[in-house]
């Protein structure tokens, strides 16, 4: 607890330094300022790198956007991309947001409660003026970045030299609505640092580091989250109304509710399926019965209400995702599977093991732009192409590969809800799978060399059969190994971009768009940035959803020996 | 938070209508002396293209009385040039002459990043002056002048690479499958020898390119085209553009046609003698000549406009990629247009023209067999494909200079993939193609 | 203490005593080799046919011959001129033969510096992050490392604009402090630094420093080490496997990027491999197969010979980090 008293950030003045250096509360000081000159290049990097380019992704997807700012649309890219659905995610985001702002202040509470005096309360002031000041920062900075971005519009038919860039990137400062944000900005700092400095100097308590940090973050995301609400609660209201006076309905409302209440109830039945679980006999069968009706009448919401929420949705993103969730489906498990079974096969005491290792990986090593040529030929629609020699040895007629529409479901006369992947989107994750099977079995193999030998003997000695022992043995302690390689692979395939992007053809269209794929195209044939950056946002919480799914599914599963 | 947002842009909008505002400029007394002139080109290294490019560069370099530089860049295919570009205006450090179509240009120029080259090639200082303008063929240059708005008469490109999509016809493959020895005459001969292609043992049927533009040749087969000016809308539903996807639909069913996956494979197909047709860019030629050699491939092929419908005639569809001149300071515009004008002159374009097959922009020249050094493509093929061009019953087609067209044409495969596999109706499929290109037609075309 | 050391080193060459003791050389030994032989044709054999076609005729490729009736050298004499791979000029003086100027320029030697520049970077950079993260006790460190990982989940399609808009500017910046030199865009800061902090290459180093014993630290300590000799002089000796790890992952990544160094470059004088051979293979006049395969496989070499160099110790490394969620 006690190195909690070290400020925040390294940059505050704190006087005691000098006399404290020596002590145990300087030494965690020490350690403080160390570990974040530690971290601060990668920091610096990932601030610029991967955080901003969120949050600059969804201030774009707010606008109509076309290679420059244009006008602001509010929640309108979402709808396109989405239908009313758009509107129910930006609900569920703020309901988010404000509930753990709730959660964060109970926390802020109960802290509190601990250090029962009033430092402890002007700690938490300066803590929200800090949070509102980081509110103030974020606010100046999206008003400038469009006015930098709109530049090059304004140096056009001049010399572009680097002076005069430099010159108007001094001017977009000064902007009168810059220069104000920029003012409050400064305005809200100043006081925010002086609070803190006053904090920490006339008022320090045990907690002082946590309640200030705590209090800042809560201010922060209990404004963000009132900003989401009040936004899209005007934007539903708006289209509302549009649509009511064009004679139309929109049950935004209804949707939300029934969606919501569907959803919760699906989560809740599955928790209360598991709290069964480890009941008495009479209790268990009680709670299955309630978990099965609340299953039962949550997708029975779902499924009236999904549809019609999604009825205005763009179609080819919706296809999109659905080729995505395809894809990962008929990826991952695959290729962990076989890459599990090589590496197994390795580690059994073989000769030429180094050479496996070597050769395995090759197909991960070399570039997509090489690799790919060499598949179009093996799969190309000619009769004489590589696979179509292979499928006639069996006696089966020429397919058309990389060039087929058609599902394998179709091929094989399936009825339509069994009708699957196309057949071009079939080569497309074999060669995926090819590519990453060693990367697996490299991973896995080193992941086998970690479980102690001894474990083996002593199962051995018991008479346990080659099977069993990797059931009860290796599987287990090989969990982590699996849980890493499969988050990294399903993060992956809902990234997937280039190996779909360098075999699509044009004969199987959309087929095989990924939702990457198809944002891609968006951006680069029509460069309409604003709703490229609504759909990607969308993707991007859809697979930090699917992570902390899988974090919370799998991950409790995995044995840590 | 979002209000003042709101009124802020709003502020900023009338800046943002740039393409006018230039109309009232004026290069008189502008010195380009001393400029350096960045030159995004698509010519593979090693392509004769690059070659006759490069060796035009250096003569201009060294000849020019003002002392202008060109430096050129091979930047891969069009597909690139236009990441880049996308890149360059986000930053603002653009080249001054870049390669491109008439669309690709019109979408710059809705960014108000090119100039008008009427302003420049009508220049009492600078232009070219009205009796020597009448040398040049404005069939071909006209292309890149958009007469709608918002450009209102823009010139946003200087053609400089001029082809046909033409119809390549296997003579002894027609006359092996019993039909008279000449190309077909008419979209239903087409069909019918495609038709015998496809069940003969010996040859297949149509290469069928799902590609846009390959399409729209089959669209103004029938007379129709999938934007109509007059109107200013895209016309995906008219009966002409669904008459041409029945007709891939029939001919896939049938087994008249077939789909391929590499691009060129259908002039490959064609080059090695198992397709009686294809259909391809002129300038593909020297490939289809070079590998029918390379395959040992006798028959006798020839050139010819796509046949059309019989109320149509013979058309032609226009391949005009052309040079974009971007704005940079007056002097550095000016000194890029005085390079576009010099390939332009009677020495460089018969060296351009003869170097690479492509067809002059000029009138008052004839590329003859000593000045044609393409070693790929014989002489008399050149002269038999600008006999097509020079042709008055070949009606001509070309696809619009639309910014939204890159974004239409990256619709269409799809939407024929999607009927030709029998997933959806042409007519239904189109209305609805037709739908989705109007949005964008509004949106990114306003 | 030395042996938890010792075991840390070890640690992959435990391996399961499995059928060691029995000597039956029986079916499922064979069986075994069998599927590991079966794995490897099908892992190598598109790369080895595309090693097999860089020898062809035009004719041979296009109808999928096994192999060439001739080995044509010559695809590769015409790919390397054609592609602007790599050039090297020595200028030596002609009286003293002695070596004058040397210029190398070309895409290999493109792809060699920001391969080089991007795995040193990333490794000032992720180094000390990690040992922050796995060593250090200080505020926000679960919160910021959370952060942290939440950024892999980031699509790289969000990333493009922003990217581009921050190296345009940041480049600006940098360029009006530094000079030309100082410039982002088109120049090696653009194709390397935004990969410098690489969230997978820190989480794999931190899985991999926290294993190590604390009673090293308690022993530097007690020797007036700080964090920063500690890290260098203990802990870096220790983890050559887990480095080496990273480094050939960052090669490999950093060879075959495609999309962004494509974005960054307008000319060759920093234009890596990966853009150089799929600029050649997707020119917009149609290509020969041939040539591209030969390009191909030069774009491979060296790729594969590092790997061939670096494999045991990649391995070995994978092992320590001892991967966990």
């Amino acid at each position: 607890m006690l190195f909690n008293q070290a400020p925040r950030l390294p940059m505050v003045t704190f006087p005691p330094i000098a006399r404290a250096l020596g002590t145990r509360r300087g030494r965690l000081l020490i350690e403080n300022v160390t570990a974040y000159l530690f971290l601060a290049p990668a920091g610096l990097l990932i601030l610029l790198f991967g955080i901003f380019p969120v949050a600059f992704a969804f201030f774009v997807s707010l606008h109509r956007w076309r290679r420059f700012p244009d006008e602001y649309v509010g929640l309108a890219n979402y709808e396109k991309a989405l239908g009313n659905l758009g509107y129910i995610l930006f609900f569920w985001l703020a309901i988010i947001a404000l509930a753990s702002a709730v959660k964060m202040g109970r926390r802020l509470q109960k802290l509190l409660r601990v250090s029962s005096d009033q430092r402890g309360f002007a700690n938490v002031a300066a803590g929200l003026v800090a949070g509102y000041a980081a509110l103030l920062v974020i606010d100046w900075f999206f008003k400038l970045v469009p006015v930098i971005m709109l530049i090059p519009r304004q140096v056009r038919r001049q010399n572009t030299t680097l002076s005069l860039f430099m010159e108007k990137l001094g001017e977009s400062f000064t902007t009168p609505d810059v220069y104000a944000a920029g003012n409050l900005m400064l305005v809200g700092l100043l006081i925010g640092i002086l609070a803190i400095t006053l904090a920490v100097w006339r008022f320090r308590c045990a907690d002082s580091g946590q309640l200030i940090a705590l209090s800042a973050a809560t201010a922060g995301i209990a404004g963000a989250g009132i900003f989401l609400l009040q936004l899209t609660v005007a934007e539903t209201q708006a289209a509302i109304a549009a649509a009511r006076d064009s004679g139309e309905a929109l049950p935004i409302w209804s949707q939300l509710v029934f969606i919501s209440a569907g959803i919760a109830l699906i989560a809740g039945a599955w928790l209360i399926f598991r709290h069964g679980i480890g009941a008495y006999d009479n209790r268990r069968f009680v709670l299955q019965l309630v978990s099965g009706l609340m299953l039962a009448v949550g997708g029975y919401l779902l499924m009236a209400e999904a549809p019609a929420a999604l009825a205005a949705a763009d179609d080819d993103l919706l296809q999109g995702f659905w080729v995505t969730i395809m894809y990962a489906t008929g990826t991952v498990p695959v290729q962990l599977s076989i890459g599990l079974l090589l590496a197994y096969l390795l580690f059994q005491p073989i000769r030429f093991r180094a050479f496996f290792r070597m050769v395995y990986f090759i197909p991960y090593i070399t570039p997509f732009v090489a690799t790919s040529i060499v598949f179009r030929i093996i799969f190309d629609a000619g009769q004489y192409a590589p696979a179509n020699r292979i499928l006639s040895i069996a006696g089966i007629e020429p397919q058309r590969w990389i060039l087929e529409r058609s599902t394998i479901g179709d091929l094989l006369g399936l009825p339509d809800f069994l009708a699957g992947p196309s057949l071009a989107l079939i080569v497309i994750m074999i060669y995926s799978t090819w590519t990453y099977i060693g990367y697996d079995a490299v991973i896995f193999l080193a992941g086998l060399g970690n479980i102690p030998g001894e474990l083996y003997e002593a199962a051995r000695i018991d008479g346990a059969s080659g099977w069993r022992i990797f059931r009860h043995i290796t599987l287990p302690l090989l969990s982590p190994t699996v849980f890493f390689l499969s988050l990294v692979a399903i993060i992956g395939t809902f990234q997937a971009f280039t190996q779909i992007w360098i075999l699509r053809t044009g004969a199987v269209g959309n087929k095989v768009n990924t939702a990457s794929v198809y944002i891609f195209d968006e951006l680069q044939n029509s460069n309409r940035y604003g709703y490229a950056s609504s759909m990607a946002f969308v993707l991007f919480a859809l697979i930090l959803l699917m992570t902390l799914f899988q974090n919370r599914v799998m991950g409790r599963r995995v044995f840590y020996g | 938070m979002k209000r003042i947002l709101l009124v802020f842009l709003l502020a900023l909008a009338p800046g943002l209508g740039l393409v006018q505002a230039q109309s009232d400029m004026s290069y008189e007394g502008v010195d380009p002396s001393g400029q350096t002139v960045v030159y995004w080109h698509q010519y593979s290294d090693d392509s004769s293209q690059a070659e006759t490019m490069a060796a035009l560069i250096e003569d201009f370099n060294s000849s020019n009385e003002y002392g202008i530089t060109v430096t050129s860049q091979h930047q891969g295919h069009y597909g690139t040039i236009q990441d880049l570009m996308n890149t360059a205006i986000l930053s603002g450090e653009l080249p001054n002459l870049v390669a491109g179509y008439a669309n690709a240009a019109a979408g710059w120029a809705n960014e108000g990043v090119v100039v008008d080259i009427n302003l420049l090639l009508n220049s009492p200082e600078w232009g070219i002056p009205p009796e020597e303008q009448a040398n040049l063929n404005f069939n071909l240059l006209n292309v890149n002048q958009l007469d709608f708005p918002p450009f209102y008469g823009m010139r946003v490109a200087w053609a400089n690479q001029n082809s046909l999509n033409v119809f390549y016809t296997n003579l002894d493959i027609v006359e092996a499958l019993g039909f008279e020895r000449r190309p077909p005459a008419n979209l239903d001969e087409f069909e019918e020898i495609a038709c015998a292609a496809g069940a003969s043992d010996m040859y297949q049927g149509y290469p069928l390119d799902t590609g846009t533009s390959h399409f729209e040749s089959f669209v103004a087969a029938h007379g129709g085209a999938i934007y109509d000016g007059d109107v200013d809308s895209y016309i995906f539903e008219s009966d002409e553009v669904v008459a041409a996807l029945e007709l891939f639909t029939r001919m896939l069913e049938n087994n008249c046609a077939y789909l391929f996956a590499e691009r060129y494979q259908n002039t490959g197909d064609f080059s090695i003698g198992i397709t009686p047709f294809a259909a391809g860019s002129s300038a593909g030629i020297p490939f289809i000549t070079w590998d029918a050699a390379t395959a040992e491939m006798t028959d006798e092929w020839v050139v010819t406009a796509f046949p059309g419908a019989d109320s149509v005639g013979a058309t032609i569809q226009l391949y005009v990629p052309s040079q974009v001149i971007l704005t940079g300071s007056p002097e550095a515009e000016l000194a890029t247009w005085l390079f576009v004008k010099y390939l332009a002159g009677v020495d460089a374009q018969l060296a351009w023209s003869g170097a690479t097959g492509y067809f002059s922009i000029r009138n008052d020249i004839e590329v003859s067999e000593a000045d044609f050094t393409e070693p790929r493509m014989p002489y008399a093929r050149f002269i038999e494909v600008k006999g097509i061009l020079s042709d008055d019953t070949v009606s001509v087609y070309s696809s619009p200079g639309l910014p939204s067209y890159s974004a239409v044409r990256g619709l269409v495969p799809n939407v024929i993939a999607e009927v030709v596999n029998g997933d959806a109706a042409p007519a239904d499929a189109l209305a609805e193609l037709n739908v989705e290109a109007a949005e964008l037609h509004e949106e990114l075309d306003a | 203490m030395a042996s938890e050391v010792e075991n840390l080193r070890a640690a992959p060459n435990r391996r399961p005593p499995v059928g060691s003791a029995r000597k039956d050389i029986s079916w499922s030994r064979i069986g075994i080799y069998a599927v590991l032989f079966a794995g490897v044709i099908i892992a190598i054999g598109p790369f080895l046919w595309m090693i097999s076609a860089s020898f062809m005729t035009l004719s041979e490729v296009n109808l999928t011959r096994l192999l060439p009736e001739n080995l044509l050298w010559e695809n590769y004499a015409t790919a390397l001129r054609r592609a602007n791979f790599l050039n090297i000029e020595i200028g030596a003086d002609p009286q003293t033969g002695l070596l004058q100027s040397l210029s190398i320029s070309g895409y290999i030697w493109n792809s060699v510096r920001i391969t080089l520049i991007t795995v040193l970077g990333s490794l000032a950079v992720c180094i000390p992050a990690a040992y922050a993260f796995a060593r250090m006790k200080f505020v926000g460190r679960n919160f910021l490392f959370a952060l942290f990982l939440s950024t892999m989940m980031i699509p790289g399609i969000v990333m493009l604009i922003p990217h581009l808009l921050t190296v345009i500017w940041l480049g600006r910046l940098s360029e009006s402090l530094f000079g030309p030199l100082g410039a982002w865009f088109n120049n090696w800061p653009a194709l390397t630094i935004p990969f410098f902090a690489s969230v997978f290459n820190i989480f794999l180093l931190r899985q991999f420093f926290i294993q190590i014993p604390l009673d090293l630290w308690e022993a530097a300590r007690i020797d007036g080490a700080g964090h920063p000799r500690f890290l260098i002089s203990v802990v870096l000796p220790l983890s050559k496997a887990p480095i080496m790890t990273i480094v050939t992952l960052g090669f490999i990544g950093s060879w075959n990027a495609l999309m962004w160094p494509l974005l960054v470059t307008i000319n060759d004088e920093w234009r890596p491999i990966a853009v150089g051979l799929s600029n050649f293979v997707t020119a917009d006049t149609p290509g020969d197969l041939n040539l591209q395969m030969a390009a191909s496989v030069i774009t491979v070499i060296p790729i594969l010979l590092l790997y061939f160099v670096a494999q045991k110790q990649f391995t070995e490394g994978i092992a320590q980090t001892g991967i966990r969620g």
